[in-house]
């Protein structure tokens, strides 16, 4: 009976009970806030542990870069070349690395990177001296945005290689692109 | 109640307070225990000016034991580690080996013991501070130990190690040789020995009477580098006081480089020299003087060397060196961060002042770093040159009186500053160029362009355009036709056309626009003549430069001799894109990218052979054909242009229109090719016009005649898809390119 009584009867708040919720909600609030601030904070400050990587606009004219978070854990090149393959996030951007691609290795030599790419990253490239360009210095830029990285090689198999898919000169260690580079 | 009585009662009051107030004067010292007022539960007495405090209540306050022996007439007080002794008729405390000196000692007053409270509670390890002005005494436990003092980064850092950081004070003498550290409720470590003085300092540990503190002070024979501001901070429990680096040496190596060393990180120096004097001053900003070692001794460069602590606030340091003959020492690149070093040589001069219509130059004998600004009323452009010397025939002044410079004045503007000012007739932007030719450097400081006048002429065989400069013009005129033009890019010139009067159109002249546009990342003002048919036009310069005629043929007005106009012939390579096992880009219905680039090339071979030109195509079959051999079947046969076709491709089906890339190179006849070309395809190709862009593609980077590449319209975009495969749309590429080429040419000659 008693039970059933409880569960019955109305739930009325009292003038101080309504207070107490709304200092709960205030309080939360307040948190929610501050936490808030200490995302925006943390994304902002911390950048040393961000990457640049950077991508196509959608009109394939320019690149524009995106900021990664990376893991001190692993390795930063590959890190850097997985985030490319795995595309931008915001909506104006498009990926420039075509399916299957792989980086197989990298070597830095003084303050050149060379970057080994699988025969896929050639076989399965849309082709275009547009999209060459867009592919190759969204790799570039991305990793000559390093400090340490002055210039990038491209290597495919181990080899080196005229061009990726017939128009840009790869035989020559390339330089950060500003031309092609939106917004810096 | 009466009044009387009222007023009695006062009296009484009156008479009881001021009996209250005379009783708490008259009670001596307030005492407190770890802020506690325990002036009540105590009983003191004074003797031989000093107070004592009856032992049994010490005993109870700091928990300790007590035994008296009253045979010996000693008493003995333990408390935790401390064990002191004290017997009647001496005045000694005896704390374990020690003794410390009363003035009363032990005392018997109505039989009971009374020790010298001060000296006991210190005995036990607590801290006695006396305030004189109101007679308070505090006992407190030290809230703090120093465990360790010691000197850090080569002597410039003293670290306080303490159990915990409790307030402290740091004071600075007015001369600024002593620093007092005060640190509150504090003792020092038992074992810490006071043998820390340095080199340059000479420090102590102070307890001071009655007051619960610990000074340590360092003395200095010169002022200490301390900063006020920040050079204290507290790391862990220590604080660390930091001093500026000292200078440690002066000398010169058998090189004859001037070194200056410090005990640490030296910022960089400002240096001044008069030359009256012969005296070099070097002026190091955070560094102090200290002890140095100065090992410069009859010396043929440097006669004498004398250091000073220039300022204090703020800190610098000032070497003034007196030169035997004037030499200059020149700073070197920092190799370490504690040492400056010098080089000696003269200072540089500069001669050759010279001027030509909106600019002005010299020559110098060492790089310069110049400064430059404009100065408003009267209009003149500055140049600060330091370091330097007015060589040989540089005058104060020299009139000029050009279309853009009045008068160059130079002066020497301060020890170290020669200045030139350009008087200028008005303001205007500026630049400046530095050229090294066999160590000697050229300096021109270039003004601004502008235009003077634009006008338009007309005669019985042509027409004119004719555009006056302020001063040499640096210019590059190129025609353009469907819609007809004539373009003129102005570098390094101001548009100030908006100051000019509708400029009057002859019969040939449509419009007359300008803008401003960016070539190769230099913003160049752009002028265009819109005609309203094809003409043929020569381009003539007068007065120096300063003024471009383009002269307009009106014989051309006859179409069919626009048609005649003579090309000579030129050997022309054009190179259909991939090919063979390469498709190139595919579309999604899928066109394969080396079909089309093969028609399209084939097409133009054709239609430029209609007109007298030597075509020859790199692959005019479905063959693979590597970049190099392509580029080399072009430079092997010496032609006179290249270029290659292409369809485009990307990721995003929707991405679409023409391009034309060229490889910049230093005559810009490769610019000059894709401008031509794509005038053509970007106004008469109907589709999206992406522009002519500049990039290192491998064929038109190694061929070595005027080169372009085309990328025609966006196989991967299915509209343009379909456009390829068109016949129509391929033959009308084909002469859009065609055209452009032809153009070139007429203008350009090819190679």
């Amino acid at each position: 009976m008693g039970e059933n009584n409880m569960a019955v009867k109305k739930i009325k708040l009292s003038p101080e009970q309504k207070r107490k919720m709304l200092l709960v909600l205030r309080v939360l609030l307040l948190t929610a806030a501050v936490l808030y601030l200490l995302f925006l904070f943390y994304n902002n400050y911390f950048l040393d542990d961000k990457i640049k990587v950077y991508f196509s606009t959608e009109n394939a004219n320019y690149l524009k870069s995106e900021k990664r978070t990376i893991n001190q854990e692993s390795d930063l090149y590959f890190q850097i070349f997985d985030e490319l393959k795995s595309g931008p996030e915001s909506s104006g951007l498009t990926a420039t690395i075509p399916a299957g691609s792989q980086l197989l290795d990298y070597q830095i030599e003084d303050k050149m990177i060379i970057l080994n790419f699988n025969q896929a990253f050639r076989d399965n490239h849309w082709g275009g001296s547009t999209g060459e360009l867009l592919t190759i210095y969204s790799i570039v830029n991305s990793y000559t945005s390093l400090e340490e990285i002055q210039t990038v090689r491209i290597l495919i198999e181990g080899k080196e290689v005229e061009s990726l898919v017939g128009h840009l000169d790869l035989t020559q260690p390339l330089m950060y692109n500003q031309k092609l580079t939106e917004g810096s | 109640m009466s009044v009387p009585r009222k007023f009695g009662i006062r009296i009484l009051l009156l008479i009881l307070s001021i009996f209250i107030l005379s009783s708490t004067a008259a009670a001596q010292n307030t005492i407190y225990f770890n802020s506690k007022d325990i002036t009540s539960e105590i009983e003191t007495v004074s003797r031989e000016g000093e107070l004592l405090i009856k032992a049994r209540d010490l005993a109870e306050l700091l928990d300790a034991d007590l035994t008296w022996r009253p045979a010996l007439k000693s008493l003995e007080m333990k408390s935790q580690n401390v064990t002191i002794k004290i017997m009647a008729n001496s005045r000694y405390i005896q704390i374990g080996n020690d003794a410390l000196k009363t003035r009363a000692g032990l005392q018997l007053v109505d039989n009971q013991a009374y020790i010298p409270l001060a000296k006991s509670i210190e005995a036990f390890g607590y801290l006695l501070e006396y305030q004189r002005d109101n007679e308070e005494l505090y006992i407190f436990q030290p809230e703090t130990t120093i465990n360790n003092v010691s000197w850090q980064e080569d002597g410039n850092q003293l670290q306080i190690k303490m159990d915990e950081i409790t307030p402290y004070r740091i004071l600075h003498s007015e001369d600024g040789r002593e620093i007092t550290i005060e640190i509150d409720k504090a003792v020092i470590d038992q074992e810490f020995s006071d043998n820390i003085s340095n080199n340059n300092y000479y420090l102590r540990v102070v307890n001071v009477p009655d007051r619960a503190l610990l000074r340590l002070i360092i003395k200095s024979r010169t002022p200490i580098p301390f900063q006020i501001d920040g050079g204290v901070y507290e790391y862990e429990d220590s604080l660390v006081l930091s001093f500026l680096p000292q200078l440690k040496d002066i000398r010169i190596d058998k090189n004859n480089i001037l070194k200056v060393e410090a005990t640490g990180e030296i910022p960089d120096a400002k240096t001044k020299y008069i030359s009256e004097s012969k005296k070099m001053i070097i002026d190091i900003p955070s560094v102090v003087i200290g002890n140095f070692d100065l090992d410069i001794e009859n010396h043929p460069l440097i006669k004498d060397i004398k250091v000073t602590q220039h300022d204090l606030d703020p800190v610098i340091l000032r070497i003034e060196a007196t030169m035997v003959n004037g030499d200059i020492f020149k700073p070197l690149k920092r190799e370490k961060n504690s040492l400056l070093a010098f080089k000696p040589g003269q200072r540089s001069e500069i001669t050759n002042l010279d001027y030509a219509a909106g600019s002005f130059s010299f020559d110098s004998s060492s790089a310069l770093n110049p400064e430059l600004f404009l100065l408003e009323t009267p209009p003149r452009l500055v140049m600060n040159l330091y370091h330097v010397n007015r060589g040989a025939g540089i005058l104060d002044k020299i009139e000029v009186n050009n279309s853009l410079i009045k008068n160059l004045r130079t002066a020497r503007f301060d020890e170290q500053t020669v200045r030139i000012v350009a008087d200028l007739k008005e303001l205007t932007g500026y630049d400046w160029v530095e050229e090294e030719k066999n160590g000697i450097y050229h300096y021109t400081v270039n003004l601004k362009n502008k235009f003077a006048e634009i006008r338009t002429e007309d005669n019985d065989k042509y027409q004119y355009l004719d555009i006056l400069m302020d001063s040499r013009a640096e210019y590059e005129v190129k025609k353009f036709n469907y819609p007809h033009r004539i373009v003129v890019d102005f570098k390094n010139t101001l548009n100030n056309l908006d100051e000019f009067k509708t400029i009057e159109k002859t019969s040939l002249i449509k419009d007359i626009r300008s803008s401003n546009y960016q070539l190769e990342g230099e913003e160049v003002t752009r002028l265009v003549f819109e005609l309203n048919d094809y003409y043929s036009h020569r381009v003539e310069t007068y007065q120096d430069k300063h003024g471009i005629k383009i002269a307009l043929a009106k014989d051309y007005l006859n179409k069919q001799m626009k048609e005649d106009r003579e090309i000579e012939s030129h050997l022309i390579v054009v190179d259909a894109g991939h090919g063979g096992f390469d498709p190139g880009a595919i579309g999604m219905t899928g066109l394969e990218e080396k079909v089309s680039n093969l028609a399209i090339a084939r097409e133009i071979a054709s239609q430029l052979a209609d007109k007298d030109q030597t075509v020859l195509l790199t692959r005019n079959s479905d063959r693979f054909h590597s970049l190099q051999q392509r580029v080399k079947f072009a430079n092997a046969r010496n032609a006179d242009l290249f270029v290659s076709i292409h369809a485009n491709s990307f990721n995003n089906p929707q991405t679409g229109g023409v391009e034309t890339y060229y490889n910049q190179h230093e005559n810009n006849q490769n610019r000059f090719l894709a401008e031509k070309i794509h005038d053509k395809l970007g106004r008469g190709l109907g589709i999206y016009d992406r522009g002519i862009k500049e990039s290192n593609f491998y064929v038109i980077k190694y061929t070595k005649m005027p080169s372009a590449l085309i990328e025609v319209a966006f196989v991967s975009n299915p509209g343009e898809e379909k456009m390829l495969q068109s016949s129509k749309f391929q033959k009308k590429a084909a002469s859009l390119i065609t055209e452009g080429i032809l153009d070139y040419l007429e203008e350009n000659g090819g190679k």
